[in-house]
C-alpha cells in the first residue's frame, strides 16, 4: 500500500513536470503568436502575456500587457471597449493557432469593432476556415461576406424562431 | 473532426425541430434583434454541459424549454444534439459519427446521451477534453463575453490558457490521481491502527495461552483418574444393584401372597355378613305380620261393641212408634162428623144462587134488544154525515183547481209574449253574425297569403346570406394562400435586391470603386460593371455567365485614359485591383467560319448574339463573346471542339466551358454567385410579385363584395323576419276573432231553435187548460144543491138516536143491581165447599202417616236381626287371628337362635382380616425401602455415566480404554479433588487463546 502511494505520488510528480514543461513551452508560443496577432489587428503596437510568478508555472496568475500603437504600455483594464474586444480576439486567435479547436461558435464578438477591423476579422476566419469551422452570429456585413453559408433567423410567428437557409459560397476573388 | 449539424427542438424560441447544417468554412447566422440567434450559441454551450442557467440567460434550467406563446402551447422538454464527424478519430471514440445530445424535462431532469445512449455528464466532459471544445474552453464565445477573456481575473484566465496548452487533460488526471492518493493514505492509516492493536493484544494472549496449556495437561490427568474412578464406581454399583433387585423381587412376592390371603378372608366375611342381613330382614317381616294380626283382632272387638249399641237404639225406636200409633183412630172420627155438617150448609146456599141467575138472564136479553136498536140508528146518522163531508171536499177541490188553472194561464200568457220578443232578437243576431263571419274569413285568407309570401322571402334571404358567407370564406383561404406566397416571393426578392444593391458577389475592389463613384469620391468616368450593362435571355444566362467568368466584374470605360485614371485612384486609396474594358480599344471579333460552325448539331448561337446591350458597348461584347459558341449540351460541344481543333471557346447551356486549347471547366453552378441570374431572378420575382399582388387585390375586392352582399342579405333577412312576425301576429288575431264569431253564431242558432220549441209547447198547454176549466165550473155549480139535501137527512137521524139512547140507560141500571146479588150468593157457596175439602184432606194425611210408622217399625226389627248375625261372624274371625299370632311368635323365636350362631363366626373372621392388614403394611414399607435403595444405585450409575459423557464425552465402553489402576477409591477421590482445586486456581481459561496467540504471532512476524 505504501508502494501504491509512492507510485501515485510519483505519477503526480511526473504529470506535474510534464504539465509544467508543456505549459511553459505552449505559453511561450502563445505569447509570441499573441504579440503577432495583436500587431496585425491593431496595425502596430505590442502585447504580451506574462506569468506573474515564473517559478510556479502551474498556479501562477497570468497578466496581459498591451501597448496599442501610439500609446504607452498599460494594463488591459485601461483599454477602451473596442480595444478590449480586439485584444481578446487577438488572444483567441493566438490560442486557436496553438491548439486548433475543431469548431468555434462566436456570438457577435466583432460587434464592437470598426469596419476595418471587421474585415480583418472576416479575412482571418475565412483563412482559418480550412482547419476550423466557424459558426458566427453576426450583424456585420463584413463577417457575412466571409461566410460560406448564411442562415437567417426570423421570428415570423411571434415568439417562435425559424431558420432560413441562404447558401452564399464565397469564392476566392480574383483581383 | 468537424461539426456536421446542430439540431434543436423545443429549445428556447426554437419550438419546432430545427436543423442547422454546418459545412467546412464559415457559417454565418444573421437576423434581426431578438429573433433568437444567440439561442443557437446557447444551445451549443448547453449541450456541452453548461450547468449555469444564468449563463444561458435563464432563471432555472427548465427555462430553456419553449415556454409557449399566445398561439402555441408550451412544450414538455428541450433537446439539442451536436453531430460531429469523427472519421479522423480525433475524439477518443470508435464511432465515425458522434452525436452528443442533452435533454431536459419540465420536471428538471436532465439527460445526456452519446449516440443516443444515455451517459453521464462526466463522459461528455472526458470525450471533449483537450479538443478545445468543452464548456471551459474558448470554443464558444457568448454575446458580450469576448471582453471577459482578457478582463477576467488572472487565475480565471489560466483556464483557457491551459486548455490551449493541452494540459487540462493532465490536470484532470492529476486531480484523479490526487484523489486516489488521498484514498490510499486513508487505507494506510487504517492498517497502522490495526498493527498497533495487534501488539497490544499479544502479551495477554501469551499468558492466556500458557495458562490454557497447563489447564489442558491437568485436565488430561484428571480425566485418567476420574474416568477410572467412575468406572470403578460403576462396577461396584452394578453389583449392588443386582443384589437389591433380588431383594426387591422377594419382598414384592411376599407382599402379593399376603394380599391374596386378605382378599380371600374379605370375601368370606362379606358373604357371612350378607347372610346375617338376610335373616334380620326375615325376622323383621315376621314381626310386622304379627303386629298386623294383633291390630285386626282389636278392631273386630271394637266392631262388636258398636253393633251391640245399635241394637239397643233400634229397640227404643220401636217402643216410641207403638205409642204414637194408638192416638190415631180417635182423631179420625171427629173430622168425619164435621164434614157432614158443612155439606148441609152448602146445599142451602146453592139453591138461592140458582134462582138469582134465572132472573138476571131475562134482564140481559131485554137490554141486548135495546142496544141493537141504538147502534143501528147511530150507523145511519154517521153515513149521512159522511155524505155531506165528501160533497163539501169535492167542491173545495174543484174550486182550488180552478184557481190554480187561472194562475197558470196567466203565466203562460206572459211567457209566450217574452219568447216572441226573444225569437225576434235571436233572428237579428244570426243575420248580423253570418255576415260578419264571411267578412272575417276573407280577411284571414288575405293574411295567410301575406304570411306565406314573407316566409318564402326570409328563406331566400337566409340562403343568400349563407351562400355569400361560404363564398367569402373560400376566397379568404385562397387570399391567405396567395399572400403567404407573395410574402415569400417578396422576401426572396428583397434579399436578392439587397444583395444586388450591396453589390454582393463582386470583388471588394470593384465594389469599393463603384461605391466611391457613387459617393462622389471618385470623379473619373466609367460606364459601369459589365454584368450590369447587359441583359441575357434566361435560357442563356448560365452559358453567358460561364463564358464571361470573372470578366463580368470588369468595369467598362470609354477609353484607356479613363482606365488609367481609375487605376491611379485605386492605387492611391489601396483599394485593390480592378480590370477595365475600354470601349475604344475593344473591337468585335467573330469566327471566320461562323456559318459552318452553326450548322453543327447542337449549335445554339454565337454568344454575343444572345446578349442585349446598349449599342455603345456592343463592340466590347463582340470582343468578349464573338468567338464563343453556345452549344446544346456537353456531347455536341466536345464534338464541335474536336472538329474545330479547339480553336475557340465553347459553352453549353448548362454552363460547361471548353477553352481553346482543350481545357474543360464544369460542375455545379453557384447560383448566388450568378450575377446575371440574380438580376434575372429579381425581374422574374418582380413579375411574379406583381401578378400575385394583382391577384390578391382582385381577391380582396371580391371578398369585400361578398361580405357586402352577405351583410345586405343579413339585413334584408332581419327586416323580413320582423315583417313576418308582424304578419303572423295579424293572422293570429284575425283567426281568433273569426273563431269567436263563429261560436257566437252557433250559440244564436241554438237559442232560436229552443225558443221556437217552447212556443209550440205553450200553445198546446193553453188549449188543455181551457177545457179543464169549463169542466170544473160545471162540477162546482151542481155540488151546492146536493149538500143542502144531505144536511136535512142528518138532522132527522140525530133526533132518533137521542131518544133510543135515553131508553137504554134506564134498563142498564136494573141489570147491574141483579148482577151484584148473584155475586154475593156465589161467594157463600164457594166458602162452604173449601171448608169441606180441608177436612177431607186432613183425614187422608193422617192415614198415610200411620202406614209410614208401621213400615219403620218392621225395618227396625230387620236391622236388629242382621246385627246379631254380624256379631257371630266377628267372634269367629277373632278366634282365627289369635291362632295365627301364636304360630308367628314361635317362628320368630327359631330365627333369632340361628342368627346368634352366625354372629360369632363373623367376629372371628374380622380378627383374622385385621392381622392380615397389619402384615401387608409392614411388607409394603419393606418394598418401598428396597425400591428407593435400588433407585439411588441406578441414579448413581447414571450420574457416573453422565459425568463420563459430560466431562469427557465417553461412554462406558469407550472409557475402558482409559482405565488404569488407581488403588483405592477414596485415595483416587482425594487426588481428583486436588486436581480440581488446581484447575480452579487457574481462573478463567481461554482455550482459543492458544490458536489466537499463534495467529497473532504469525501476523506480527509477517
Amino acid at each position: 500500500m505504501e508502494k501504491a502511494k509512492a507510485d501515485l505520488e510519483k505519477l503526480i510528480g511526473e504529470m506535474m513536470s510534464v504539465m509544467r514543461e508543456q505549459f511553459a513551452k505552449k505559453f511561450q508560443i502563445i505569447n509570441e503568436l499573441f504579440g503577432k496577432s495583436f500587431v496585425e489587428l491593431f496595425g502596430g503596437g505590442k502585447a504580451e502575456v506574462k506569468l506573474l510568478d515564473p517559478l510556479d508555472t502551474l498556479e501562477s496568475p497570468i497578466e496581459i500587457e498591451v501597448q496599442p500603437p501610439g500609446k504607452k504600455l498599460q494594463s488591459i483594464t485601461l483599454l477602451s471597449g473596442g480595444e478590449h474586444a480586439l485584444t481578446a480576439i487577438a488572444l483567441l486567435f493566438a490560442l486557436l493557432q496553438v491548439s486548433p479547436a475543431p469548431f468555434l461558435v462566436l456570438d457577435e464578438i466583432e460587434a464592437a469593432l470598426d469596419d476595418e477591423n471587421v474585415y480583418r476579422f472576416a479575412d482571418y476566419i475565412r483563412n482559418r476556415g480550412d482547419n476550423t469551422q466557424f459558426v458566427v452570429i453576426t450583424h456585420r456585413r463584413g463577417t457575412m461576406e466571409a461566410a460560406d453559408i448564411l442562415y437567417g433567423v426570423t421570428m415570423q410567428e411571434r415568439g417562435v424562431s425559424s431558420l432560413l437557409s441562404m447558401k452564399l459560397e464565397d469564392v476566392a476573388i480574383e483581383e | 473532426m468537424y461539426l456536421k449539424r446542430i439540431e434543436l427542438q423545443g429549445f428556447k424560441s426554437f419550438a419546432d425541430k430545427t436543423v442547422i447544417e454546418v459545412h467546412q468554412g464559415v457559417t454565418a447566422i444573421v437576423g434581426p434583434n431578438g429573433s433568437g440567434k444567440s439561442n443557437i450559441s446557447d444551445a451549443v454551450r448547453w449541450v456541452m454541459g453548461e450547468q449555469s442557467a444564468k449563463t444561458l440567460r435563464g432563471g432555472k434550467m427548465e427555462d430553456v424549454i419553449f415556454a409557449g406563446t399566445q398561439k402555441r402551447k408550451p412544450l414538455g422538454y428541450a433537446e439539442v444534439s451536436l453531430v460531429l464527424d469523427n472519421s479522423t478519430h480525433f475524439l477518443p471514440c470508435d464511432y465515425e459519427e458522434v452525436e452528443i445530445t442533452r435533454r431536459v424535462f419540465r420536471s428538471g431532469e436532465s439527460e445526456y446521451m452519446i449516440n443516443r445512449t444515455a451517459c453521464r455528464l462526466k463522459d461528455i466532459n472526458e470525450l471533449l477534453m483537450d479538443t478545445g471544445l468543452g464548456r471551459d474552453g474558448y470554443s464558444i464565445v457568448g454575446q458580450g463575453k469576448i471582453a471577459e477573456i482578457v478582463s477576467s481575473k488572472g487565475e480565471d484566465r489560466r483556464q483557457i490558457f491551459e486548455e490551449a496548452a493541452g494540459i487540462s487533460k493532465y490536470r484532470y488526471r492529476k486531480n484523479e490521481a490526487e484523489r486516489k492518493l488521498n484514498h490510499t493514505e486513508d487505507n494506510l492509516v487504517r492498517v497502522r491502527d490495526i498493527l498497533g492493536e495487534l501488539t497490544e493484544r499479544v502479551e495477554p494472549l501469551k499468558k492466556q495461552s500458557e495458562k490454557a496449556i497447563k489447564y489442558l495437561d491437568l485436565r488430561e490427568e484428571l480425566k485418567g483418574i476420574e474416568v477410572s474412578a467412575l468406572l470403578e464406581i460403576t462396577d461396584l454399583k452394578r453389583v449392588e444393584s443386582e443384589k437389591t433387585t433380588k431383594l426387591y423381587e422377594d419382598a414384592v412376592r411376599e407382599f402379593e401372597e399376603a394380599k391374596e390371603k386378605l382378599d380371600l378372608s374379605n370375601e368370606k366375611s362379606d358373604k357371612l355378613y350378607s347372610t346375617l342381613r338376610e335373616t334380620d330382614s326375615e325376622i323383621e317381616g315376621m314381626r310386622e305380620n304379627l303386629a298386623k294380626l294383633e291390630a285386626d283382632a282389636a278392631q273386630i272387638e271394637n266392631e262388636k261393641a258398636i253393633i251391640k249399641n245399635n241394637i239397643e237404639n233400634h229397640k227404643v225406636n220401636i217402643v216410641r212408634i207403638e205409642t204414637e200409633l194408638s192416638g190415631w183412630s180417635k182423631r179420625e172420627e171427629d173430622i168425619k162428623s164435621q164434614i157432614s155438617q158443612l155439606e148441609q150448609q152448602k146445599n142451602a146456599e146453592n139453591e138461592k144462587f140458582l134462582k138469582l141467575a134465572d132472573e138476571l138472564e131475562i134482564l140481559e136479553d131485554e137490554d141486548r134488544v135495546i142496544g141493537e136498536e141504538v147502534s143501528r140508528r147511530v150507523k145511519a146518522l154517521d153515513s149521512a154525515r159522511e155524505e155531506v163531508l165528501s160533497l163539501r171536499s169535492k167542491k173545495s177541490e174543484a174550486q182550488s183547481r180552478l184557481d190554480s188553472i187561472d194562475l197558470i194561464t196567466q203565466n203562460i200568457e206572459t211567457r209566450r209574449f217574452s219568447i216572441e220578443v226573444d225569437i225576434a232578437a235571436a233572428s237579428d243576431d244570426i243575420n248580423r253574425l253570418t255576415s260578419k263571419c264571411a267578412e272575417l274569413k276573407e280577411k284571414e285568407q288575405k293574411a295567410q297569403e301575406e304570411f306565406d309570401k314573407l316566409s318564402d322571402e326570409v328563406f331566400d334571404a337566409n340562403k343568400n346570406y349563407h351562400d355569400f358567407n361560404r363564398r367569402s370564406g373560400e376566397l379568404k383561404t385562397r387570399y391567405n394562400e396567395l399572400s403567404t406566397k407573395l410574402g415569400e416571393k417578396q422576401g426572396r426578392r428583397k434579399m436578392l435586391e439587397e444583395m444586388e444593391r450591396g453589390l454582393e458577389g463582386y470583388a471588394r475592389s470593384v465594389r469599393d470603386l463603384l461605391k466611391a463613384k457613387e459617393d462622389g469620391k471618385y470623379h473619373g468616368s466609367f460606364l459601369g460593371v459589365l454584368s450590369k450593362l447587359i441583359n441575357v435571355e434566361k435560357k442563356y444566362t448560365t452559358a453567358v455567365e460561364t463564358a464571361l467568368g470573372n470578366t463580368m466584374q470588369n468595369i467598362v470605360v470609354q477609353s484607356e485614359s479613363d482606365a488609367k485614371e481609375a487605376i491611379e485612384f485605386l492605387k492611391k486609396n489601396h483599394m485593390g485591383r480592378v480590370t477595365f474594358l475600354p470601349i475604344s480599344s475593344q473591337e468585335e471579333r467573330r469566327l471566320d467560319n461562323e456559318e459552318r460552325v452553326m450548322q453543327n448539331d447542337g449549335a445554339v448561337a454565337i454568344a454575343c448574339d444572345v446578349v442585349e446591350c446598349d449599342s455603345s458597348i456592343r463592340a466590347v461584347i463582340g470582343a468578349l463573346l464573338g468567338r464563343t459558341v453556345i452549344m446544346e449540351d456537353m456531347d455536341s460541344a466536345v464534338k464541335l471542339a474536336k472538329a474545330t481543333h479547339y480553336k475557340f471557346k465553347i459553352v453549353t447551356l448548362a454552363g460547361e466551358l471548353l477553352q481553346p486549347g482543350g481545357s474543360i471547366t464544369g460542375g455545379s453552378v453557384n447560383k448566388a454567385q450568378a450575377l446575371l441570374g440574380r438580376k434575372d431572378e429579381i425581374e422574374l420575382l418582380n413579375k411574379e410579385c406583381d401578378k400575385l399582388a394583382d391577384e390578391t387585390e382582385k381577391l380582396e375586392d371580391e371578398i369585400d363584395e361578398c361580405m357586402d352582399n352577405a351583410e345586405k342579405s343579413r339585413k334584408k333577412e332581419s327586416m323580413l323576419r320582423e315583417k313576418l312576425s308582424e304578419s303572423e301576429n295579424k293572422l293570429m288575431k284575425v283567426k281568433a276573432e273569426s273563431d269567436m264569431k263563429k261560436s257566437l253564431l252557433e250559440m244564436a242558432h241554438e237559442r232560436f231553435e229552443k225558443l221556437n220549441n217552447e212556443k209550440t209547447q205553450i200553445s198546446t198547454q193553453q188549449t188543455d187548460t181551457a177545457s179543464t176549466k169549463t169542466k170544473l165550473r160545471e162540477i162546482l155549480d151542481g155540488s151546492d144543491e146536493l149538500i143542502e139535501k144531505a144536511e136535512a137527512i142528518v138532522k132527522v137521524k140525530q133526533d132518533a138516536v137521542r131518544e133510543e139512547t135515553l131508553k137504554r140507560e134506564a134498563h142498564s141500571g136494573k141489570v147491574i143491581d141483579k148482577k151484584m146479588e148473584i155475586n154475593s150468593a156465589q161467594k157463600d157457596v164457594e166458602i162452604a165447599q173449601s171448608r169441606i175439602e180441608d177436612a177431607k184432606r186432613s183425614i187422608i194425611n193422617s192415614q198415610s202417616d200411620y202406614k209410614a210408622k208401621l213400615d219403620e217399625k218392621a225395618h227396625q226389627q230387620n236391622m236388629i236381626s242382621s246385627f246379631e248375625k254380624q256379631i257371630e261372624e266377628n267372634e269367629m274371625r277373632k278366634k282365627q287371628c289369635d291362632i295365627a299370632i301364636e304360630s308367628k311368635k314361635e317362628e320368630i323365636k327359631a330365627h333369632l337362635s340361628g342368627r346368634s350362631g352366625n354372629d360369632s363366626e363373623l367376629e372371628k373372621l374380622r380378627e383374622e382380616i385385621k392381622q392380615l392388614n397389619e402384615r401387608i403394611l409392614a411388607l409394603q414399607g419393606e418394598v418401598v425401602r428396597i425400591e428407593t435403595k435400588k433407585n439411588k444405585i441406578e441414579e448413581d450409575l447414571e450420574n457416573a455415566a453422565n459425568r463420563l459423557w459430560d466431562n469427557y464425552e465417553l461412554t462406558y465402553n469407550s472409557a475402558l480404554e482409559f482405565k488404569k489402576d488407581i488403588g483405592s477409591l477414596s485415595e483416587a477421590q482425594k487426588i481428583i479433588s486436588q486436581l480440581k482445586n488446581s484447575i480452579r486456581a487457574l481462573g478463567n481459561i481461554n482455550v482459543d487463546a492458544i490458536e489466537e496467540y499463534k495467529e497473532v504471532k504469525a501476523d506480527m512476524n509477517f
